[in-house]
């Protein structure tokens, strides 16, 4: 199979965009978004996620009333959920970390499709689960685990909230073969 | 003049919102969040009294104009950022002296 240079570029061009312009996010838009998490990778196959997509002036508005994480105006918004009868009917017991990694692989699509259809996107973690549960209605079964801010991403140089990247070397990551403490993994990059 | 109303309805509900929200998050999140929260909010509430006030209108608004890139540095410059913290303080003794005419 040959190789997508082009999927490794727009990894590496990917921002968590924070504050936006005021044009709309349209319906198209959000779906394309959301079909890139329906490909993500996920446990077993059994997508016991659902998606919660708003664009609602209004909503947006409550939702960022109650998420101490949103700092700008999103116009569109994608809130990942867990659907706990499903993860139930499954039969999963034990740890269900799995399905966080799930919203983890599902999230990062999102944000790399946002990216491709022009749009800028953000996750978003600091939010009352409580009263993001009551402003979209949820039935208990569904909890809002995580969400993407959505919109036209204000030019960087003006963004205000554009941070220095993480100078975090591949060397501080990576332990080749096995660990050791004596900084044998230490490579220099 | 000190007594008079800076903060509409609505931007004294969205702060308490933020902080009531920020507060049931804050123990399980990083402990450098509990800073920015609370700063975020000084933040709403200097930008929305600013053009309203009558004593500390140039302070607040350039208090405001201070915390968001400040906010944004903390990471990379964690010195600077605590410093920031320590001359904001200072800043508002001498405003809050200031503004009861007293000299500091």
């Amino acid at each position: 199979m040959a190789g997508d240079r082009d999927v490794l570029t727009a990894i590496r061009q990917r921002r968590a965009v924070r504050h936006f312009e005021d044009a709309p996010v349209t319906r198209d838009q959000m779906l394309d978004v959301i079909r890139a998490a329906r490909w993500a990778p996920a446990a077993g196959n059994k997508r016991v996620q659902r998606y919660v997509a708003v664009l609602d002036p209004t909503t947006i508005r409550l939702i960022r009333t109650v998420t101490p994480g949103m700092a700008g105006h999103p116009k569109g918004l994608i809130v990942v959920c867990l659907d706990w009868e499903r993860v139930a009917a499954l039969g999963y017991g034990g740890s269900r970390s799995i399905f966080y990694v799930d919203i983890g692989t599902a999230t990062e699509n999102m944000l790399l499709a946002a990216q491709a259809i022009g749009l800028g996107a953000g996750p978003v973690t600091s939010f009352s689960k409580e009263a993001v549960s009551v402003l979209l209605r949820l039935p208990s079964r569904l909890t809002p685990e995580l969400m993407v801010i959505l919109g036209h991403p204000v030019p960087r140089r003006t963004e205000h909230q554009s941070r220095p990247r993480t100078p975090t070397r591949l060397g501080d990551l990576v332990i080749w073969e096995h660990f050791s403490s004596d900084r044998a993994n230490d490579h220099g990059y | 003049m000190d007594d008079t109303l800076v903060l509409s309805e609505a931007e004294v509900f969205d702060v308490v919102a933020f902080l009531v929200t920020a507060a049931s998050l804050l123990p399980e999140e990083p402990v450098d969040y509990g800073p920015a929260r609370l700063l975020t909010a000084a933040q709403r509430l200097c930008a929305a009294a600013a053009s309203r006030s009558e004593l500390s209108r140039d302070f607040l608004r350039h208090l405001a104009e201070e915390i968001v890139p400040r906010l944004n540095s903390r990471n990379s410059d964690p010195a600077g950022f605590r410093a920031f913290m320590d001359e904001s303080c200072r800043a508002i003794a001498r405003e809050a002296a200031r503004r009861l005419g007293r000299e500091v």
